[in-house]
């Protein structure tokens, strides 16, 4: 689908044309209309490069510094650029941090900068603890779900404990949900390394786009490449759950984890139903006025349930 | 919202006199000098948001390249006086027709996120800053780049040199500083505006096209 994007980098760089050189560039931008774009894109990125070769100097960052208040999901976007240019400058000097336990209460969902300019974003119900040392980041995952962005330090490996596996990163970002039923760790960034605490050593690099699944008494994680359906799990660090193609029934469970008020399937033959849609993860209710307007579902509300059920007479 | 300035605009028309030409390749140059520094550093952004709310990544792909054909059929860009939500009106638009012609019926919450989500961008200090921080992330882009290939786009800007000037100038011969360039050029716009990087793209190493001449 990108293959203009080749052609178009050679264009732009192809400069000054001749009137040859120029019959040819009409010709390849009549061939297809996206071409132009593409062309556009290319010479976008080739003078952009330009400013930087010319913008010269050393690379000046500033430090960010920690937000006072509740960081906004805004944030949070603009966290991973920051994050690299800060890696790559190599400015992040911080000074020797201590142990942190940090737990979110049901539908909290956490952004939590750490001491050395990586960040964690902490699902709903989740524990971990910290700690930072001069030679070492070691975060503990006891329950629950976290993102990391790792800032950059070749020096201290960042290491997450998740019980039955254990992931490392210099400068990647990942995420690693800790369940009852295993381990999950994707990556969206980079790569890590990953292994199952008890396999005497035997590691699994993931690049970004794969996720690997520890099971208990498994020695070795089920591996797979799966980079929207990564993003699309990770709805949740923007508030969100993002459904494709799903059941109802594992809906209805991810909604459960994030609220208080539950979310209940009285007619079990609902569970099967397929959905596609984006909704705010805090929203059960809204969830279920869609369920009822578009899969004739009767919606009953109490203050500590949403009940489900087949409507009775459907409408033709 | 359908009918923005980007769909009405007609077609450039091509001028035959040389002098025409010239002057069409600055204004060509211009609009690329002003999509680098206006469009470009917010399509990492917009590519997160389209992400996030269309899932689909081909989509995603397919809203940005017609983003950049639509931008380039602009005559002028003087009307446009936020390129961030320009960029994001356009694609909002886009995404929205194509919704309608998906074959999956979305549920409708979308539009309103859609809404909201665009107001609350719009106001975000952090966009500001997000758009300063560009230039550092170009050079951090730069500085993961080979010796070699950092140098032709010195050469490129510094000496005004041509690929083959720069050829003889290096010792090398063209098609090496083409392909470094290319290669070079594609990686960074990569590094630039991907969210992350995709599976099965990310392989550059090699460049396989041969270009005919």
């Amino acid at each position: 689908m990108r293959d203009h994007a080749e052609e178009a980098a050679a264009w732009a760089l192809r400069h000054p044309l001749d009137a040859a050189g120029r019959a040819e560039l009409e010709a390849w931008l009549a061939e297809d209309r996206r071409h132009a774009g593409a062309l556009l894109r290319a010479q976008a990125g080739l003078s952009a490069i330009d400013r930087a070769v010319t913008g010269g100097g050393p690379i000046d960052v500033a430090p960010s510094p920690p937000p006072a208040t509740a960081p906004t999901r805004r944030w949070l976007l603009a966290a991973a650029g920051g994050a690299m240019a800060a890696g790559i400058a190599g400015i992040v000097a911080w000074p020797y941090l201590m142990v942190e336990r940090v737990t979110t209460a049901r539908g909290e969902i956490r952004r939590l900068p750490l001491a050395d300019g990586s960040v964690a974003t902490i699902d709903t119900s989740s524990t971990l603890r910290v700690a930072m040392a001069d030679d070492s980041r070691r975060i503990a995952l006891q329950e629950g779900q976290a993102w990391f962005q790792v800032a950059k330090d070749r020096k201290r490996p960042f290491v997450v404990d998740a019980g039955i596996a254990q992931v490392r990163a210099v400068g990647t970002a990942f995420s690693v949900r800790r369940t009852g039923s295993g381990v999950r760790v994707a990556v969206t960034e980079g790569r890590v390394a990953a292994w199952a605490t008890d396999s005497g050593g035997t590691m699994t690099i993931l690049e970004a786009g794969q996720s690997a699944t520890f099971r208990p008494g498994a020695a070795a994680p089920e591996i797979a490449t799966e980079p929207a359906a990564i993003e699309r799990s990770l709805a949740w660090r923007s508030g969100e759950i993002s459904l494709e193609n799903e059941t109802l029934g594992s809906a209805v469970e991810q909604f459960n984890r994030y609220n208080h008020q539950q979310l209940v399937i009285t007619d079990q033959d609902l569970a099967g139903a397929r959905l596609v849609g984006l909704f705010q993860i805090d929203r059960p209710a809204d969830f279920a006025a869609t369920l009822s307007a578009s899969l004739d579902v009767a919606v009953t509300t109490t203050p500590g349930e949403i009940r489900l059920a087949r409507k009775k007479n459907p409408l033709p | 919202m359908e009918g923005d300035s980007a769909s009405r605009l007609t077609e450039i028309s091509r001028p035959s006199l040389l002098e025409d030409e010239r002057r069409e390749t600055t204004e060509r140059e211009a609009l690329a000098e002003w999509v680098g520094r206006e469009i470009l550093p917010h399509e990492r952004d917009l590519r997160l948001w389209l992400r996030r709310r269309l899932v689909a990544a081909a989509d995603v792909e397919d809203i940005v390249q017609e983003c950049y054909c639509r931008l380039a059929q602009l005559d002028d860009v003087a009307h446009v006086t936020t390129p961030r939500a320009y960029l994001f009106t356009m694609a909002r638009n886009l995404a929205q027709r194509q919704r309608k012609h998906a074959r999956v019926v979305r549920i409708e919450t979308l539009a309103e996120t859609f809404d909201s989500e665009w107001q609350s961008d719009q106001l975000s200090p952090e966009r500001f800053a997000a758009a300063r921080q560009e230039l550092e992330r170009v050079q951090a882009a730069l500085s993961t780049l080979p010796e070699r290939a950092r140098r032709i786009f010195l050469m490129r800007k510094v000496e005004g040199l041509t690929q083959k000037e720069i050829a003889v100038a290096m010792g090398v011969s063209e098609a090496v500083v083409e392909n470094d360039a290319s290669r070079s050029l594609r990686a960074i716009l990569k590094l630039i505006t991907e969210p992350e990087p995709e599976q099965g793209t990310q392989a550059d190493g090699g460049v396989t096209h041969a270009r005919s001449r």
